[in-house]
């Protein structure tokens, strides 16, 4: 099939306007008589609140409205469970005022014992987040989810070999550049409540702030700007609540804006894991039982990660006998969300450093055992059915091919380094013997399942007179896919990509959309876009039948044409204005929330150089494989990679919030470490490419799987060059650096 | 603070006079007084870069800056880049490279790479990533930043770069 408008590296059509300084971020908004409202966030991880006196603070200059907990059901009342937890709100005329008024509220804390590790949180006499939770002969315990396949202890009895290791993760924030932000304006006189804010789900902001105000939906408009980064950070709702409470309270518009504290502190990071797998394997390297027990750490009002977690953890490898428990457990931290991908990297991390340890232990090459063992067409894949294809390991041969793994030679690394040519050991030929001695260079492979999810999808399409196209979703565009929505557009009608205009509309202008999480917009949002086009082409064609002398059936639109059998082709745009008058308007239109889900694979190779004094790792290489079934625009589904890889990479290496006591250490961007320009290593992408899912012209959500692998990858490669195996992460030098001292003392 | 003064600030080659105190951050007297809403606030403490701009040619971060000690001194904020409706090479290569996703670092980090090519027009891949060490991206993994910023130069392609620029490199 040759198409010309989907398959091409168009620029996103939102570029210019962030180039030039133009894109008005929630931050940058003003409105007339706008005041200001800050969160006074209390300094204990967990305590009981035994008064709120805020006397003194309404009597400061400026003050127009302070809300506590006894009054706003979104501020904590009775207790705080994280530090950062908000207590009251304070509006203002200033900034500085509200802040200062912030600091006058006097709030008498009684402080409670502190929950913070998640193994802990879960034994006999840990203290209760919330009064009552106990499950499973668990403490804290606020999901829970079994899985179970076949019989994992007669899986066990015909295993030759059984591993039993422990992995963690760590919580990590999201990193997003542009913090939260929103200005609420509810209007007294019409009882309208208008909500600008930064977020990925602004149907979801709606109904919650309905809900949580108790007004009914349709006065309620949320106008979602465009997002500086969110990858599932901005999925819920933030600061809109409050600061709509607020601006009621006030009658005026009442902007909030997060600090970088604030974010670190709390808005919904990702969360870290425990996660124990015992895994039985005969001689060749066949799985035969995974036995997992995960604690999920989702902070002190969770969010459910157990489930995903318990289907992700066999990875996308076959396993006849399962048996996997896990849990969602409270801690005095804040409330853990999704980043890129719920929960898949963390199980990742386990099930693929495993399968390494397994290769190793066995003598069998770590690409070899993945081979054996991936899942392929028919298999039966946890929750989802069964396989469609055997992508997964076209997908992982195209990350090995890719990268040169066969030159690697077998199980041990050896051959390989010693094979490895000055370029592929990153320049070290130039060094002298003692500083090549103290560098090692290791490989190291990794593979990953997701599954993309179409939800709630719509769309509408107008063909204008003059035959361009105007097309409207309520869908937040974080990655580019306006600018796909605009290359599926120009395809349908065959028409040229600047003839389509792309608006995200509010949520009076748009028809409803579920967020833009779960790498959905492009696979659901996308298909409902080509087929309101397809609604729009219809309706042309029976508003032209009479006229062209044919049945609508068998006029055709494309090419730039409206053509039946025996008629003169008609140009679009004539065509376009004639049926526009023929028929008030043309309006094409689509809905569905019926697209079973998509699988989505991952698989990745990173080589890293290991500084053996210091523990210092360096990744020379990435090379990132991926099902993305069709790319409708293969730039920005590349710039979709190599960020997610990015933030596998910092995830392996350098960022985990640091807590002592329940109060995080390290919330700001200089001890809470993202890799920089410095730290990034050359990306190499390989997208493998078949049109079988039912995505637009084929295409899958690429945002989250790159994220996945990273981790394992690269810790696969520090154990191939150091022969360190390091089960938490992230890996930092640190870290290494007492691992690689133990096995030497060992 | 008291916004009694009027200070005189020469931002993208035009003179403003805004009332504000000296000792007001720079970033917010661009921001919210003289509505240059370009320069992002990613951090507030000069470790993210957002809101790069430049003094006299050299970037800064504007949230560490007094407005007052910017008086007298030359500021560039990304919409003095632009000459009418003629992006600048380096605008027109981060669009084309793909450089740009969320768009919330992209004009600290246009500043920051016109900075460094001012003072080096050619310089290898590793001269661009030091350069670009204070601007944080979290979405694009900076390759397509600096094949953007690359072209611009009229450099040779980031891989060959990179590799000859490492083996000189020992870092």
């Amino acid at each position: 099939m040759k198409y010309t408008a989907v398959g091409k590296r168009i620029p996103r059509l939102d570029a210019p306007a962030h180039v030039t300084g133009q894109t008005r971020f929630a931050a940058d908004l003003t409105l007339p008589g706008m005041l200001w409202g800050i969160l006074l966030r209390s300094r204990h991880p967990h305590a009981r609140i035994r008064s709120i006196n805020v006397d003194k603070a309404s009597r400061m200059p400026g003050v127009v409205a302070i809300a506590t907990g006894r009054d706003f059901p979104a501020l904590a009342r009775e207790k705080v469970r994280y530090q950062g937890e908000a207590v009251a709100a304070v509006a203002a005329v200033t900034r500085d005022q509200a802040l200062a008024a912030a600091r006058a509220i006097e709030v008498d804390y009684g402080l409670l014992p502190v929950v913070t590790d998640v193994r802990m949180a879960t034994e006999p006499g840990a203290a209760l987040v919330h009064e009552g939770e106990q499950r499973a002969g668990m403490r804290n315990v606020n999901d829970e989810t079994t899985v179970k396949r076949g019989n994992v202890d007669a899986g066990f009895a015909t295993a030759d070999r059984i591993f039993e290791d422990t992995f963690e993760t760590p919580w990590v924030h999201q990193g997003y550049l542009e913090p939260h932000a929103s200005i609420a304006d509810y209007n007294a006189v019409t009882g309208k409540l208008t909500i600008w804010t930064s977020t990925q789900a602004q149907f979801g902001v709606r109904s919650s702030v309905a809900r949580t105000l108790k007004m009914p939906m349709s006065r309620v408009r949320v106008v979602g700007t465009p997002v500086g980064g969110g990858f599932g950070g901005k999925g819920g709702v933030i600061l809109e609540p409050i600061c709509a409470e607020l601006s009621r309270r006030c009658g005026r518009p009442v902007k909030m804006v997060m600090t970088r504290e604030d974010e670190f502190l709390a808005n919904r990071p990702c969360g870290g894991a425990v996660m124990e797998l015992k895994t039985g394997v005969k001689k060749d390297g066949k799985l035969v039982a995974l036995q997992a027990r995960l604690l999920f750490d989702t902070g002190a009002y969770g969010g459910a990660q157990a489930g995903t977690g318990a289907t992700l953890v066999q990875g996308p490898y076959r396993i006849p006998n399962l048996f996997v428990q896990a849990y969602s457990v409270y801690t005095n931290k804040p409330s853990a969300g999704a980043r890129r991908a719920l929960t898949a990297p963390h199980v990742h991390f386990a099930i693929e450093s495993q399968l390494d340890i397994i290769a190793h232990a066995l003598g069998i090459d770590p690409l070899e055992i993945r081979l054996r063992n991936v899942i392929g067409k028919g298999d039966p894949v946890v929750g989802d059915g069964t396989m469609p294809y055997s992508l997964p390991e076209k997908v992982i041969r195209a990350a090995a091919e890719r990268a040169g793994w066969s030159r690697r030679g077998g199980a041990s690394a050896a051959s390989y380094r010693s094979n490895a040519s000055d370029r592929e050991r990153g320049g070290l030929g130039t060094e002298g013997p003692e500083q090549r001695n103290r560098k090692a260079v290791g490989i190291g492979i990794a593979a990953a399942h997701w599954t993309c999810w179409a939800g709630g999808s719509s769309a509408v399409v107008q063909v204008n007179e003059d035959g361009t196209v105007s097309v409207v979703t309520g869908a937040i565009n974080l990655s580019g896919t306006d600018t796909s929505f605009a290359q599926i557009a120009a395809e349908s009608f065959g028409i040229p990509v600047e003839k389509v205009a792309v608006q995200v509309g509010d949520t009076d202008s748009s028809p409803r959309n579920d967020g833009s999480h779960h790498s959905r917009v492009l696979f659901g949002v996308g298909e409902a876009v080509r087929r309101a086009c397809e609604d729009a082409k219809s309706q042309m064609a029976e508003a032209l039948a009479g006229e062209m002398g044919a049945k609508a059936d068998r006029i055709e639109i494309r090419e730039g044409q409206v053509r039946a059998p025996g008629a003169r082709p008609l140009p679009f745009g004539e065509a376009a204005g004639r049926a526009a008058s023929y028929r008030g308007a043309i309006v094409g239109r689509a809905a569905l929330s019926e697209l079973p889900y998509s699988i989505s694979s991952a698989a990745q190779v990173a080589q890293v150089e290991v500084d053996r004094e210091t523990g210092q790792v360096e990744v020379k290489r990435l090379v990132c494989a991926q099902d993305v079934g069709f790319a409708i625009n293969p730039m920005i589904v590349e710039g979709q990679i190599e960020g997610g890889a990015s933030h596998g990479l910092g995830y392996a290496l350098c960022e985990e919030y640091v807590y002592d006591q329940g109060k995080l250490l390290n919330p700001n961007f200089m001890d809470f470490r993202m890799p920089t320009s410095l730290d990034h290593p050359e990306f190499e992408v390989a997208m493998v490419e078949e049109q079988l899912d039912g995505g637009p012209f084929g295409a899958k959500g690429v945002g989250e799987p790159p994220t996945i692998p990273t981790a394992p990858a690269i810790a696969n490669a520090i154990f191939d060059a150091v022969g360190v195996r390091v089960r938490q992460i992230p890996i930092t030098p640190e870290r290494l650096y007492r691992e690689m001292k133990r096995a030497r003392s060992e | 603070m008291s916004r009694d003064h009027l200070l005189r600030l020469r931002i993208n080659g035009e003179t403003h006079e805004i009332p504000a105190h000296p000792a007001e951050r720079l970033i917010d007297v661009l921001r919210n007084q003289a509505a240059f809403t370009s320069v992002k606030e990613g951090c507030g403490t000069g470790q993210c870069g957002a809101c790069t701009v430049l003094l006299d040619g050299r970037p800064v971060v504007s949230c560490l800056v007094f407005a007052g000690d910017a008086v007298g001194r030359e500021i560039t904020t990304v919409e003095g880049l632009a000459e009418k409706d003629r992006l600048h090479p380096l605008q027109e290569a981060f669009v084309r490279h793909g450089a740009v996703q969320c768009g919330f670092c992209t004009p600290g980090m246009l500043l920051a790479a016109k900075a460094l090519l001012d003072e080096n027009p050619k310089p290898t891949a590793e001269e661009i990533k030091h350069a670009l060490t204070g601007n944080l991206c979290r979405c694009t993994g900076y390759r397509k930043i600096i094949e953007a910023i690359q072209s611009v130069a009229g450099a040779t392609p980031l891989k060959r770069t990179a590799r000859a620029a490492r083996k000189g490199a020992s870092r």
